[in-house]
């Protein structure tokens, strides 16, 4: 569904249309629970958050302005209720696991390799920090340019770029590092 | 290389967006050219474009789906004009997977499951939307989410509540017609609905 679609799903909301919130909801509910879901360890609270999402999208409709995407809006909306459940539960967003070894660059080939294997990709994407690992599956997921990410989470494009840059340094070498492990 | 901050940019520091094609103007021409001079950045661009299509291959693995749209339609109708967040309560949607997971315990042992008036829905009674007819549905165990979801679609009905404590869910048509032809169309689908009875409209 372009956007186009879902903005006028989201005008029909904004009206009070429940079936207009209905088919938002369906265009945009894996994808943004996915989102969600990536931050957190239990898929019930990541459901919880999903619902807030949705009810907040029913209230707010009518204040959004076309100033960005739909999707970037409610995805918006989604990572500062994230947040604010972290936030609210005290939780440390996950530490960045993998170590700074500079001395050594990543093996394209072996990057390659293991960007096509699911298990690698998952086990580097959750070693990464959790604004870098945001960074990248809105970049990846979603296909978000950097001006959008920085509107989802409310950062500047600089920052962005920052997060981009180090997230993309640690999956390649991540991923070259368990080739490597692999293949011993 | 450099961080993307420093006085000093390095046009690879964008290849991220180069890789999923949002990158524009003269950002874009930069990095195609030093892409097109150096293999180390060509490699680098194959895998994260590797890694992207891996990840958008990946299916959504559990979604609250038609479930999370009928808790959704039921504290809409309740909530419009509230400003602040409504609380979430606790394990709401953990009890509605419980139920759910009821629903295919109760489902695999009984043929038949009484859909009288006696039963009482998980919310305390059907809830039907603004006008028109509701359905009260069991859906067979062996039914996947895809197939509920396609015939709900076809026949433009939503789930308004359930499941209930035995799996039951309330379904609203649009009108007395809708209904009917709801009606005709669930009960032949006996690979997907177990049972199925219309409430009538307001």
């Amino acid at each position: 569904m372009n956007n186009a679609q879902l903005n006028a799903l989201l005008q029909a909301v904004a009206g009070g249309d429940k079936t207009a919130l209905a088919g938002l909801y369906r265009a945009l509910e894996k994808p943004v629970y996915r989102f969600i879901a990536s931050k957190m360890n239990d898929p019930f609270e990541a459901g919880d958050i999903l619902h807030e999402v949705f009810m907040e999208v029913w209230r707010s409709a009518g204040k959004f302005e076309g100033r960005s995407a739909v999707k970037t809006w409610v995805f918006g909306i989604a990572y500062r209720k994230t947040m604010d459940h972290f936030r609210k539960h005290k939780r440390i967003s996950p530490s960045d696991d993998l170590p700074e070894q500079v001395d050594e660059g990543p093996d394209a080939v072996a990057c390659l390799a293991a960007a096509q294997e699911a298990e690698h990709l998952r086990f580097c994407l959750e070693g990464l920090k959790a604004d870098h690992r945001s960074a990248i599956e809105l970049a990846f997921y979603e296909d978000m340019s950097y001006g959008e990410i920085s509107r989802v989470v409310d950062a500047p494009e600089n920052t962005i770029k920052t997060r981009i840059f180090h997230a993309k340094k640690l999956l390649l070498r991540c991923l070259s590092g368990r080739m490597k492990e692999a293949a011993t | 290389m450099t961080g993307p901050n420093s006085e000093d940019d390095e046009p690879q520091d964008l290849l991220v967006f180069l890789a999923n094609d949002t990158l524009e103007g003269e950002e874009r021409r930069v990095l195609e050219q030093a892409v097109a001079a150096n293999p180390e950045l060509r490699a680098e661009l194959a895998a994260l474009t590797a890694a992207r299509i891996q990840m958008q291959g990946t299916e959504v693995e559990t979604s609250p789906g038609e479930f999370g749209l009928a808790r959704l339609m039921r504290d809409a109708n309740a909530n419009r004009s509230v400003t602040q967040p409504k609380a979430t309560k606790p394990g709401l949607w953990k009890i509605a997977a419980i139920a759910a997971m009821a629903l295919l315990a109760v489902q695999a042992t009984l043929p038949y499951l009484n859909t009288g008036p006696d039963v009482e829905l998980a919310d305390g009674g059907p809830e039907s939307l603004d006008t028109g007819p509701t359905l009260t549905v069991a859906f067979a165990a062996t039914a996947t989410e895809k197939e509920i979801r396609a015939l709900l679609l076809e026949l433009d009905l939503t789930i308004v509540s359930g499941p209930s404590a035995l799996g039951l869910y309330t379904l609203a048509a649009k009108d007395e017609g809708a209904a009917a032809r709801a009606l005709d169309r669930l009960n032949a689908a006996t690979g997907i609905v177990e049972s199925v009875e219309v409430e009538g409209g307001d």
